[in-house]
């Protein structure tokens, strides 16, 4: 989440609002934060106001308790339609980018693993999201295309997460939701079916599976959740729903990759995408680094094995998070952009390579651990497939 | 208490180091003698790889055994689905009258002035209450012969009545003809295309090799008619609208590349390799035109090697036999080819319905009526309902003894998963539904291409098992110079 | 391989199988795989043992006979094989098919290893 910061005045608890630079009548201010560059209006009705002005005396005489943010030099960032919470101490947190494709909720902070490559922050306590989500998606562009729903596990606010799903069909009618779940929560049959009675359209199912066997996917997510995953994973499929496995690669997960791939085509040939993942090196990836960490060039050759193996078998299947350069041209139709925007950098060296705009790119910060097998590819002539691709 | 629990297998020695062992849903591992023997002993070491690529498969478990079971159940499930289809493939024999007058005939073909051997419109009618019957949500009505051609009027009364009939069933319903293709006329052609019948015809191979395997009734050969007439069909009903079916005589197994580089210079992208069947004229003739089941096993050997070397050079072509074969060997799911199921595909996934009504369980079982057996007449559409004759208790027992997983020798059969129960055919060659496998010729016969398919899979040659591949998904080869 | 046959009068040949050792089911099935090239007789004795007869179907020699019969002896050792490791699955098989076409409530109760 990108978080931009301002100076806050009359702010006295959080305020979420969407964006607009056009001034609005005062009957459709309720929901809108204004971004003008003129402090020197009136701005009755709206629940803030942001701008890249320094604040001036007067604004509070016309205004009298209207919140601002003033003095916000990343103000362009924000566009029209846009959802942004305002936090009393003028952080700007853009929960919503109408443009991006990329856009995700966080559910709950709550989960019931502690993968050992977790990168979120995680909390035993928080208080209730339901009720800003529900929010959020009620001021989302009705045009919107996709939405992540995430966690921490979004299966765990339960019935919150038959409101959220209900929601999103009525605000985001055409958006392609996709629910980043690991699945233990699905194997209790009553549970899918109730979402499934929803009849939302477009839902995907995103459901990480770490290895071929129990103890070595358990091990990963510290958690008893390999043969419920699995259940879960049927409970889908006996209502025709859309999976997406998700599997991470790092020192524990490559070597078997192939035979993930089998067991996966064997077992759940019903899926409708697999994905193999860069690992994002923060929070506990990070802590546990030495356990984890392989230069994915060392892992070129089983993943290249699995992937081919699937696409043989007329199954979708991705790679997300990887840089073309440390893939073997062969995996290339398979390298996918999936980093949200906000966090979606490229090194120095990038600039110079003919391939960057094709590229999946790197985690922010540049800090993020990487290959040390990185460098900028050349168009080269002689080789006509990296011409079509 | 042991560290691990066995799941089911069946297991066979391959070579002198590796044993087979595939598992009750068809998946399969090479498992080197000694950590086999390991194994089955209870001393494989959980740690190893190996134990967890057999654990992955599901052959053992050394954690909890409700959910594998659950997971098995589930593939289980996937490979016998065409049991939901019950009934799917429904042949027709409009007319037993025929212009052709091939050597191995097995059906006794007739006269073509001979009308007393077309079927009737009230006939034809009962057939098509009776098709539709069948719960089976897809239903496949194919014309068989006799020459379908010389009763057309008798097709298009089947045609235009099954498709009046789903307007109010809803079925996936399809038409395929089998014919010589030597009648066939612009009207036909138009009628055809405007009802989305596929042909389905016969081509021995070359000029010399098909004519006279082939011959007309007249004597004369009709090669340059029927290949004429391939490309008339394609032209009219599309470029996938027309296959064909190889019949090998003693003949033919000189000829393997002869035959596959013609279907290829005539358009098309599949053949089936099918070897003779003793019925008919092949039975009485055996001695000149059969031959032992090993020759046409090294003819299919010759066969496959060529249309993989075809493919690699970069023609898409499909033998479509080992294409079944190798679905059932290397993926989750199951096939709706009649003769590699278990229970047998008789009856479950085809049936035939002869020009006077009465109904067979398979073709074969017709083909043993014009020998004067009945043993597979199930009755005729004019004096029984459906029930009668689709859940008789001839029928019942039939299927009953037609499950590998209970027939001698079939029940510890490695390839148990991959093949299917012949009860006809071991009837016609054996005199006994159930049969004895040691002297079955099509047990040797699915059992060495079985085999050898299994060779080259272990070889696991990139380039060969992308060929596979791509008859499989029946996605082709893309050139990897080009994309 | 002396001792393990004995040889009649008239051509014939017997092997003798413990049956602490072996099964009837085993002892059959080995027999009817030997039924395409000799006939078999399977005969139970008062002291714990099969005996197991082998005669010539179509003039064999006494040394293809032979052969035929050692191979029985391979045969019979592989088919006690796959018994002893079919009772090892107990019931898991019968209980992988019921569950695929009716799932079964408490599979757990019912494993019976």
């Amino acid at each position: 989440m990108k978080t931009i910061k301002g100076i806050p005045k009359n702010i006295d608890e959080s305020i979420v609002g969407r964006i607009t630079k056009k001034p609005l009548r005062r009957f459709s201010r309720r929901n809108s934060i204004l971004i003008t560059n003129s402090l020197q209006d009136k701005f009755n009705k709206y629940p803030a106001v942001i701008s890249n002005d320094n604040y001036s005396e007067s604004y509070l005489k016309r205004n009298k308790s209207v919140p601002l943010c003033h003095s916000v030099a990343e103000i362009d960032y924000l566009n029209d339609g846009d959802i942004v919470l305002i936090e009393n101490n003028g952080n700007i947190n853009v929960l919503y980018e109408k443009e991006s494709s990329t856009n995700a909720l966080m559910l709950t902070e709550k989960c019931n693993c502690d993968c050992i490559m977790c990168p979120q922050e995680r909390k035993t306590k928080e208080e209730n999201r339901a009720p800003l989500n529900l929010k959020i998606i009620s001021l989302m562009d009705k045009s919107t295309k996709h939405l992540g729903l995430t966690g921490g596990e979004p299966t765990l606010i339960g019935n919150d997460l038959l409101k959220i799903i209900k929601a999103c069909k009525k605000a985001i009618p055409t958006a392609q939701i996709d629910i980043l779940t690991n699945g233990i929560r699905l194997c209790d049959f009553d549970f899918v079916k109730k979402i499934v009675l929803l009849q939302h359209p477009n839902l995907i199912f995103a459901i990480p599976l770490y290895a071929d066997t129990d103890n070595e996917h358990d091990h990963i997510i510290k958690a008893r959740g390999f043969h419920k995953t699995v259940q879960g994973i049927y409970n889908l499929a006996l209502f025709n729903q859309r999976i997406e496995i998700r599997v991470v690669l790092h020192k524990l997960t490559y070597q078997r990759l192939p035979k993930l791939a089998e067991f996966i085509y064997h077992n759940f040939p019903f899926v409708f995408h697999i994905t193999f993942m860069g690992m994002e090196t923060r929070c506990l990836a990070e802590k546990n680094i030495e356990e984890l960490w392989i230069d994915p060039h060392d892992y070129m050759s089983e993943l290249k094995d699995a992937v081919i193996y699937l696409n043989q078998r007329l199954m979708n299947v991705s790679i997300y998070n990887l840089q073309l350069c440390v893939m073997p041209e062969e995996l290339w139709p398979f390298s996918a952009k999936a980093i949200s925007g906000w966090k979606n950098i490229y090194l120095d060296d990038c600039s110079s390579c003919d391939f960057k705009a094709d590229c999946g790119g790197f985690f922010e910060p540049s800090e993020d651990r990487h290959s040390s097998y990185l460098s900028p590819i050349k168009k080269r002539l002689d080789k006509p497939f990296q011409e079509c691709y | 208490m042991s560290k691990y629990q066995l799941l089911p297998f069946r297991f066979q020695k391959f070579d002198s180091e590796q044993m087979l062992i595939v598992n009750e849903v068809g998946e399969f591992f090479f498992i080197p003698l000694k950590d086999f023997a390991d194994l089955v002993s209870n001393n494989l070491d959980v740690k190893k790889s190996i134990f967890l690529d057999l654990k992955s498969k599901h052959f053992t478990t050394d954690t909890e055994i409700e959910p594998v079971i659950k997971m098995l159940a589930t593939k289980y499930r996937t490979k016998k689905s065409f049991l939901y289809n019950f009934t799917s493939l429904h042949m027709v024999v409009p007319t037993l009258r025929c212009n052709s007058k091939c050597i191995y005939c097995q059906v006794s073909s007739k006269k073509t002035d001979d009308m007393k051997y077309d079927m009737n419109e009230a006939t034809a009618k009962r057939v098509v209450d009776m098709i539709f019957c069948s719960p089976s949500l897809s239903v496949k009505i194919e014309f068989q012969g006799g020459e379908p051609l010389l009763n057309f009027k008798i097709v298009k009364y089947i045609i235009e009545y099954a498709e009046k009939c789903n307007s109010r069933h809803h079925k996936q319903l399809e038409f395929v003809i089998c014919s010589n293709l030597t009648l066939i006329n612009d009207e036909m052609l138009h009628y055809l295309k405007d009802h989305n019948v596929y042909i389905s015809t016969s081509l021995d191979g070359p000029k010399f090799l098909h004519d006279k395997n082939r011959p007309l009734k007249t004597g004369l050969g009709n090669y340059d008619t029927v290949v004429e007439n391939i490309y008339k069909v394609r032209q009219h009903l599309g470029e996938k609208s027309v296959s064909a079916l190889m019949t090998t005589t003693k003949e033919s197994l000189e000829y393997v590349q002869a035959i596959i580089d013609n279907y290829i210079t005539l358009g098309f992208d599949s053949l089936f390799l099918r070897s003779l069947n003793p019925y008919g004229f092949a039975k009485r003739d055996w001695s000149e035109i059969g031959y032992n089941i090993e020759n046409f096993i090294n003819f299919y050997k010759e066969a496959l090697n060529h249309i993989i070397d075809v493919n690699l050079r970069g023609t898409f072509f499909v033998e479509n036999y080992t294409t079944l074969l190798l679905t059932r060997i290397l993926t989750p799911f199951s096939t709706g080819f009649v003769d590699l199921q278990s229970p047998a595909g008789v009856v479950i996934s085809g049936v035939i319905y002869d020009f006077n009504g009465n109904v067979y369980v398979a073709d074969e079982g017709r083909m043993l009526s014009y020998e004067g057996d009945y043993t597979f007449l199930m009755g005729n559409v004019h004096q029984n309902s459906y029930n009668e004759l689709f859940h008789s208790d001839n029928v019942v027992l039939l299927l009953k003894k037609s499950c590998l997983e209970c027939l001698p020798r079939c029940s510890h059969c490695v390839y148990q998963s991959y093949c299917g129960a012949d009860p006809v055919r071991n009837y016609a060659e054996q005199g006994d539904i159930i049969g004895n496998r040691m002297s079955s010729s099509s047990c040797k016969k699915n059992m060495s291409m079985i085999r050898h398919l299994f060779e080259i899979i272990r070889e696991n040659q990139r380039d060969k098992m992308d060929v596979f591949w791509s008859w499989i998904t029946r996605r082709p080869l893309i050139e990897k110079s080009k994309c | 391989m002396e001792n393990i046959i004995t040889k009649l009068a008239g051509g014939k040949l017997l092997i003798q199988l413990n049956k602490t050792i072996y099964e009837k089911d085993a002892v059959t099935n080995a027999a009817y795989k030997m039924t395409d090239s000799c006939h078999i007789l399977v005969k139970p004795t008062e002291n714990g043992m099969f005996n197991v007869y082998f005669e010539p179907k179509k003039n064999e020699s006494e040394t293809e006979l032979e052969k035929i019969a050692k191979e029985f002896c391979n045969e019979i050792l592989d088919m006690q094989v796959r018994l002893d490791i079919e009772k090892r699955y107990g019931n898991i098989r019968d209980l992988i098919i019921q569950q695929a076409f009716s799932p079964i409530e408490n599979i757990k109760d019912k494993i019976k290893i």
